[in-house]
């Protein structure tokens, strides 16, 4: 038998929910976005930073998650189902972290169960950033990017440059002092 | 005198003017109109103050005519890099971001100094931007031309001052010195340049740079115009932080000792490596003539100006960090990509190499027990041309911009006093040999350089200024 893809109405039920949990997501409402993820010990949530295994250790991170930089700028949702009861949402978002703009990516798979659909697996991630950027966006530098090759290459050559002295060990009472006496 | 009152030194100048031979006003009148005729082609000034520096030259004849002491330096035109205060004048450090500043309410502590002494402030000088640069090709005020060939650059930053000299425009200026910006272009235009003990002449009113670094000092085409320069700039200044408050050590009474009794040695091992025949040649030359063939290793030099290049990149990147962050498009192109990866060096690299300072400082002040001068390069070749993106050392080709201060960088990382001594023939670009000392000892670097002075092997004559070709 094959499965129907993209049946209308399994289609509007997970973009509504969709919707819904983007909402409690960045309005950080933790009390209705719990509801979302199954109620399982084999519900997974690999976030930016955290791997969570179960409901409970999901649940925890939602309670403990500092409300910050949650609004985000969402483009390419894909929404693909799978006959009535699965189906996969991936999409791509950019949002700040720590004073950085960033780009990231959200892969999650949902079942439909007795009490209706559940997030049971969920990935989130940022596409990498380079030092330069981390450290320029740190010090609040934005970098325009026609210098950004050359920042780059610059900071490439003084590592080189650099390289000799930060090999050289300093014992630890070696201390910085310019005084410059006879 | 009258008609060759700027080929002679400043010295001479000051003497003809307090016996009367020529008149303070003489002295300025022939420095402007020098400047009118020649510095459309060099470049070297960017402000001249012909209205101001000629009252200043009636009040010195006034006091003269009075019998008063018009001081050492009298009717001495000087002008200096433009990242010195001139009172009623914006101070413009090389960029266009600081042309927007409120006009300076005084005079840096050094102007004012030289002034007291009498010399005549004419104008201010131009630099790469932020004195972030090797050769003073400033985008927004132009390259500044070597006198001596004007394709080639005047070397930087303080490559106004040098030029300035260079070309009997005035015999005196003042440029500053964070990594070889006074020894550069002291070198690429044949003239004396001294970049004093860290901390020794007052920095109070000069645009920072890179303030663990910063020096100031003067540009000369004579021994005792540098030393007579230094004599009177040198000493305690409250504005200053890091100023000495140790009182002076006058110079110019001790250059006639010469080198006697002076252990003086050439710097081997790094200062060989990574440069033109000729500049180990014009070394090779001053130690023939002092007599000396001692060949001396300052330890891990490598390591100090890599300790340098980071301190520089740093200091100066987080200075100048609130413009980079609000118009990084107003800065010169040739600083601002350096200025911006500055900004985002890591702490651990900074910190390393300000605590490796101090190793450094420490091995070469035992290295001074057994010696007094140590001589060494100050490029690894000679001026290159404006424009000019590469240089071949050891058979290989380098950016030429970053790799011109390879030898400075470790001397002033660790504030050593330095007379720039230049040494070429006639026909030649010029070439400067650094006369280092220990800290606080200028006067064995001063009489070393006289040495080679009176001997001819140093020698800093107007240039004639070269037709482009």
């Amino acid at each position: 038998m094959d499965t129907v893809i993209n049946d209308p109405v399994a289609m509007a039920e997970v973009a509504a929910l969709h919707e819904q949990y983007e909402a409690a997501l960045v309005s950080n409402d933790v009390d209705k976005l719990v509801t979302f993820f199954w109620d399982s010990s084999h519900a997974l949530r690999f976030g930016v930073a955290e791997s969570l295994y179960g409901a409970r250790e999901i649940n925890e991170f939602r309670q403990n998650r500092p409300a910050v930089d949650l609004a985000r700028t969402v483009s390419n949702l894909r929404i693909v189902t799978f006959g009535t009861d699965c189906a996969t949402v991936t999409l791509e978002f950019e949002r700040m972290a720590f004073g950085l703009q960033r780009h990231g990516r959200q892969s999650q798979v949902w079942r439909k169960f007795a009490d209706g659909w559940k997030i049971v697996s969920a990935h989130v991630s940022f596409v990498p950033a380079s030092y330069v950027d981390h450290a320029a966006a740190l010090v609040g530098l934005p970098l325009p990017s026609q210098y950004r090759n050359a920042v780059r290459s610059h900071i490439e050559r003084s590592a080189a440059i650099a390289r000799p002295l930060l090999a050289t060990a300093l014992v630890e009472e070696i201390d910085s002092a310019p005084v410059f006496e006879p | 005198m009258r008609n060759d009152i700027l080929s002679s030194d400043a010295s001479a100048l000051a003497a003809a003017v307090r016996e009367r031979s020529i008149t303070a006003r003489d002295a300025v009148t022939a420095s402007l109109s020098a400047i009118g005729r020649l510095d459309t082609e060099l470049n070297c000034f960017t402000a001249v103050l012909a209205g101001p520096a000629l009252e200043q030259a009636a009040r010195i004849d006034q006091r003269i005519a009075r019998e008063e002491d018009p001081g050492p330096l009298a009717g001495v035109p000087f002008a200096v890099k433009n990242l010195f205060d001139i009172e009623g004048l914006t101070t413009l450090a090389g960029s266009r971001i600081h042309a927007e500043k409120p006009p300076a309410g005084r005079d840096a502590t050094a102007v004012e100094r030289l002034k007291q002494a009498g010399a005549v402030l004419v104008g201010a000088l131009n630099m790469d931007e932020y004195a972030y640069g090797f050769t003073t090709e400033n985008t927004h005020y132009g390259p500044t031309h070597n006198p001596h060939d004007l394709r080639h650059a005047a070397g930087g930053s303080s490559g106004g001052s040098a030029a300035a000299v260079a070309a009997g425009l005035v015999p005196l200026t003042l440029g500053s010195d964070t990594n070889g910006s006074i020894r550069v272009p002291a070198a690429f235009c044949g003239v004396f340049g001294l970049k004093p003990t860290y901390g020794r002449i007052s920095r109070a009113g000069t645009v920072p740079f890179v303030g663990s670094l910063d020096h100031i000092g003067p540009f000369s085409r004579s021994v005792r115009d540098l030393a007579a320069a230094f004599d009177v700039l040198q000493g305690p200044d409250p504005r200053d932080p890091v100023c000495t408050k140790r009182s002076p050590d006058l110079c110019l009474p001790q250059l006639e000792r010469g080198a006697d009794g002076l252990r003086v040695a050439v710097a081997g091992d790094y200062f060989v490596r990574l440069g033109r025949p000729e500049v180990f040649a014009a070394v090779e030359k001053a130690a023939r003539a002092l007599g000396t063939s001692r060949v001396v290793v300052i330890p891990q030099a490598e390591q100090a100006r890599a300790a340098a290049y980071l301190i520089t990149a740093c200091e100066g990147g987080s200075l100048h960090l609130p413009a980079l962050r609000s118009r990084p498009q107003d800065f010169d192109p040739l600083t601002v990509e350096r200025f911006l990866a500055g900004a985002v060096l890591p702490a651990a690299w900074y910190r390393h190499a300000q605590r490796f300072r101090s190793l450094f400082r420490d091995q070469v002040r035992e290295l001074f027990g057994s010696v007094d001068v140590i001589l060494a390069p100050a490029t690894p070749c000679a001026a290159v041309c404006i424009g000019q993106e590469t240089i071949t050392l050891d058979g290989s080709e380098v950016p030429a911009r970053p790799n011109l201060g390879v030898f400075t960088q470790p001397i002033s990382f660790i504030g050593l006093p330095v007379v720039l001594a230049p040494v070429f023939e006639p026909g030649e670009l010029p070439l400067g040999v650094q006369v280092i000392a220990a800290p606080y000892n200028e006067a064995a670097a001063f009489r070393v350089a006289r040495q080679l002075e009176a001997m001819g092997v140093a020698k800093a004559p107007v240039a004639a200024v070269a037709q482009a070709a």
